[in-house]
């Protein structure tokens, strides 16, 4: 069957929303100059129903129902009638759309929005009001009423001179003669609409923008559906198939998206014609284009019902009947008879196929139950030849000839020979139309060619440049790789420097300072408190600073030295003595030296060696140079490390917070060894004294820089 | 009258402990110095303290080394130092006191006031936490360390292990032991959650503190089941952390 039958009357529905924005728009209600107040709840109402309105098209019923109703109750008590009108309107379609569809409240609010609209006196309002109506009786099937109503608005619409609102009259009057099978009137309301639609297109010329044209050049799409179904009917598809690639022709790229039933229409014309295939084709790309609103719902329907078919009559029966299935589900959900006799009809036929007579005649009873109900002529049609067709594989042929018989009484009411008549005479003015319109039309191939052309160079263009582009971008990417692999290794070696330096200052050594210098104050001794506090501040801030480098100048190493040395010895009363030298030929200025690295070596022979010890306590730091090896050794006459390691196992509680100052150095002279800056060593041994006993111990550090290394201060510097 | 030990190798240290103690604390009391751990056992021989501030870091012998050769204890024993954290663990454990240098006064004078107002008290004899502390510093083991619960009717001492959970009340805390006894101690659950930290047990609540090996269940609720049937809510903030610590030891 052919898919465009129904879409009539959903086109409207959505034509006549939008009609009744566009109308509303032009006659918003007058303020009385008389009451502020009066305007001030107008403008209110007004900006309610347009947010109300916004989200009704775009399906959003339950957020547009809202503003809705505290509308309605704003215009009853200012007794709005004409904005009365509009929110009734959107109560209407809310409940049209809701799910279940409440028909007797839609029925209830078009009584009350016809009253209103006679009530305000304004005819394009009443003019709205009745769109709405004749709407209403569509999606009813009583096409009775929908040309009472219709003729009304016909009348209101010509009296106004608002031809674009006759012209879509019209075809509402033919679309429901058509509906009624009376073909004959039908065509004779499309012939008139034609007659407007041409001398309106001629009086608006060139213009494409405004709203008026883009609502004719909808309803001209609508007049080539109507006569694409003719032709269709008329079972002469090539024609028909005209029509809809004419109508193809004038859908901008954008606009396919919303035209799925063009190509449901376009496959039905292909599957009639024998073309499986490109039927098939069609009706994929019908269903691929079919959008997840409300609107688009039914065509998702019949594209998914004739695929489905399709799919059974080429044998692969499990696809096809899911895919019918699933469209007689949406059918039932979209509140349409007819797509539900439809759906129900195409998967008896695909029982049938499978020679399931019984389910399949159940199935196309309960259709034809339904199309009596609806009063479809051309659905019952259908039912009826799907029944005689199984009767006549079942090979029942008493029943296949009561069948045959009552689809060719309905067949026939809906083909006759004085139609055909009348086609033709539109078929020859639609030509005449054409042809007008063919120099225009020459003139856009012409352009089209053009178009093509640069779009040709464009895309080769496009290809070479494209080439270019993704080898940077390879060869970008893989630059950008590398290089984030150094700094995440330079990221990683900085880490294990700032771990292995802050582990260097003992925090041990910080308080303790502070306690000596609380001391200094508690027993009044300013000059010294102030002297010591001078002298930690400045070893801090040297600490600091050098804690940020890898390397600084080894004068800066020895005034730490110094006063870390100072500051200790003064905290212990002067208990040993101490001594750095430094011979004049080392250049300690330019020399640069790795920073903070002698610290722990002197903390450990002051604490493990010296303050263990009885008797004379002496630290030396002498440093030597020779070639490019740098020597500091760091002497104590303290216990020994024996005897110290001894002591330190036999604490209770000392066995978790041994030093990590040596071992943390150890492994960044490694570090620095691995870059290429300089190599160390440490050598710690006994001192002996002249009987061959431990007389303390002698440390040893030797930094060997490298011939090329060029080592500024802040070489490693993060 | 209170007599007051300064045990510190370091003369600055004991003095400045010493003029904070005579300016700062009320009351009678007696102060004696000694500033060489060798000759402590001497002092403490002849001056018979009821309190010693004993310096922990001190070269020759530490503070934990004096005690442990001392053998018994009857005086109260607040420890200072610089900076240990492995000591000052150890103390908490302990429920004993200490004090950091440089030497806070209000810290000081809550130390040592509470000393003294405890002396007069039947919980008096501190001697079972030093003891505790001796036996936790001897034991190689941390399971094995044995927690010190200062209660009403007086000192509790359990491994880690006994306990399955604490719940929080204002300033104090009610243990809940695997033998089914309670204990109410007045700490904050804030101060038992930093002891028992490296004990698996866990905060999962404002007032809940858990031992994590008593865990049967994590259910979709946001309820922690314990194997003694008890189910604990866990709060909105810490349900991360305890997905992280179930699916970091699966």
């Amino acid at each position: 069957m052919k898919g465009s039958f129904c879409t009539g009357a959903w086109v409207k529905t959505v034509a006549c929303l939008t009609t009744g924005l566009w109308l509303l728009y032009a006659c918003k209600p007058k303020p009385s100059p008389d009451a502020n107040t009066e305007t001030a709840a107008a403008q209110q109402m007004d900006s309610l129903y347009k947010l109300s309105n916004s989200n009704m098209v775009a399906g959003r019923f339950e957020t547009g129902i809202v503003p809705c109703r505290q509308g309605i109750a704003l215009a009853e008590a200012h007794h709005n009638d004409t904005m009365l009108v509009k929110l009734y309107s959107n109560l209407e379609l809310y409940y049209h759309y809701r799910k279940p569809p409440d028909r007797d409240s839609v029925a209830y609010y078009l009584q009350l929005l016809l009253k209103h609209a006679y009530r305000s006196g304004d005819k394009r309002i009443l003019m709205f009001a009745l769109g709405k109506k004749s709407g209403w009786f569509t999606t009813q099937s009583r096409y009775d009423s929908v040309i009472a109503t219709s003729r009304q608005r016909l009348l209101l619409a010509k009296e106004l001179g608002d031809e674009v609102i006759t012209l879509e009259t019209q075809m509402e009057i033919g679309y429901a003669y058509e509906q009624k099978g009376d073909d004959d009137t039908a065509l004779q309301c499309y012939n008139s609409a034609l007659d407007i639609y041409t001398s309106l297109k001629e009086q608006y010329g060139r213009d494409t923008v405004s709203k008026a044209v883009k609502k004719l050049s909808f309803l001209y799409a609508q007049l080539l559906d109507n006569f694409s179904d003719y032709f269709f009917r008329q079972k002469d598809y090539v024609k028909s198939l005209d029509y809809l690639k004419e109508r193809e022709a004038s859908l901008s790229p954008q606009r396919r998206a919303h035209n799925p039933g063009l190509f449901i229409s376009m496959g039905d014309c292909f599957e009639m014609l024998g073309q499986p295939d490109s039927a098939m084709k069609y009706y994929r790309t019908a269903l691929q284009h079919v959008e997840e609103s409300w609107y688009f719902r039914r065509f998702y329907v019949i594209a998914g019902r004739k695929y489905g078919a399709l799919l059974v009559k080429r044998g692969r029966v499990k696809e096809g009947e899911s895919y019918l299935a699933q469209s007689l589900r949406s059918a039932r959900e979209s509140n349409e008879p007819q797509l539900v006799v439809d759906g129900r009809v195409a998967l008896a036929e695909s029982f049938a196929r499978q020679r399931q007579w019984r389910i399949a005649q159940d199935t196309l009873f309960a259709a034809a139950e339904l199309a009596k109900k609806i009063n479809s002529k051309a659905a019952l049609a259908s039912v009826y030849r799907s029944l005689y067709e199984i009767y006549t594989q079942e090979k029942d042929y008493e029943r296949a000839l009561q069948y045959s018989n009552l689809f060719h009484a309905y067949a026939d009411s809906i083909t006759s020979a004085q139609q055909r008549q009348t086609v033709a005479e539109m078929d020859a003015k639609y030509q005449a139309f054409k042809k007008s319109q063919q120099i225009a039309l020459l003139q856009k191939d012409n352009r089209i060619q053009q178009l093509q052309l640069t779009a040709a160079r464009r895309l080769k263009l496009f290809y070479i440049s494209g080439g270019i582009v993704s080898l940077v971008l390879l060869g970008a990417f893989y630059y950008y790789r590398q290089q984030q692999q150094r700094r995440r290794l330079q990221r990683m070696k900085a880490e294990l420097e700032t771990k292995a330096l802050r582990a260097q200052m003992n925090p041990h050594f910080i308080f303790n300072s502070l306690n000596a210098i609380q001391e200094l104050v508690m027993t009044e001794n300013y000059t010294a408190s102030c002297e010591y506090l001078s002298r930690f501040s400045k070893l801090m801030r040297m600490v600091l600073e050098a804690s940020e480098k890898n390397f600084h100048p080894l004068r800066a190493e020895i005034e730490i030295t110094r006063l870390y040395i100072e500051l200790e010895s003064l905290r212990f009363r002067h208990l040993f003595r101490y001594s750095i030298r430094l011979p004049e030929a080392i250049d300690a200025d330019s020399i640069s030296f790795p920073s903070l690295l002698l610290q722990p070596f002197v903390e450990n022979a002051i604490w493990h060696g010296l303050l263990q010890k009885e008797g004379v306590k002496e630290l030396e730091v002498t440093f030597s140079e020779k070639e490019n090896r740098l020597t500091c050794a760091i002497s104590d006459n303290g216990i020994g490390r024996e005897k110290a390691q001894l002591i330190k196992m036999r604490k209770l509680g000392a066995h978790q917070s041994g030093s990590k100052g040596i071992p943390a150095t150890r492994e960044r002279l490694e570090i620095l060894k691995a870059a290429g800056e300089c190599s160390g060593d440490i050598s710690i041994s006994d001192r002996l004294d002249d009987d061959g006993h431990v007389a303390g111990t002698l440390v040893e550090i030797t930094i060997v820089f490298n011939e090329n290394s060029n080592h500024d201060q802040d070489t490693y510097h993060r | 009258m209170t007599r007051i030990l300064i045990i510190d190798d370091e003369a600055a240290a004991s003095n400045v402990l010493r003029l904070l103690i005579e300016k700062h604390i009320a009351g009678e009391k007696e102060i004696s110095v000694c500033n060489h751990p060798a000759g402590a056992f001497e002092a403490i021989a002849g001056f018979r303290p009821d309190l010693i501030m004993l310096d922990i870091e001190m070269p020759h012998l530490n503070g934990f080394d004096l005690l442990n050769q001392l053998g018994s204890w009857d005086f109260d024993v607040i420890f200072t130092t610089a900076y240990d954290r492995y000591a000052i663990k150890a103390i908490r454990f302990s429920a004993l006191d200490y004090l950091l240098k440089p030497i806070d006064i209000a810290d000081l004078q809550n130390a040592v006031y509470r000393h003294i107002a405890l002396r007069g008290s039947k919980t008096a004899p501190k001697e079972v936490l030093v003891s505790n502390l001796m036996s936790n510093l001897h034991q190689k083991d941390p399971s094995a360390f044995r927690i010190a619960l200062s209660t009403m009717e007086g000192y509790y001492f359990f491994p880690p292990r006994d306990i399955i959970r604490c719940e929080g009340n204002d300033n104090y805390t009610r243990f809940y032991l695997v033998s089914g006894k309670e204990l109410l101690v007045s700490r904050t659950l804030k101060d038992f959650e930093e002891i028992l930290a490296d004990h698996d047990f866990v905060r999962v609540h404002k007032s809940h503190l858990l031992n994590m090996s008593y865990v049967t269940r994590f259910d979709k609720e946001g309820l922690i089941w314990l194997s003694n049937g008890v189910s604990i809510p866990v709060s909105r903030r810490k349900r991360t952390q305890i997905v992280q610590y179930f699916e970091g030891t699966a």
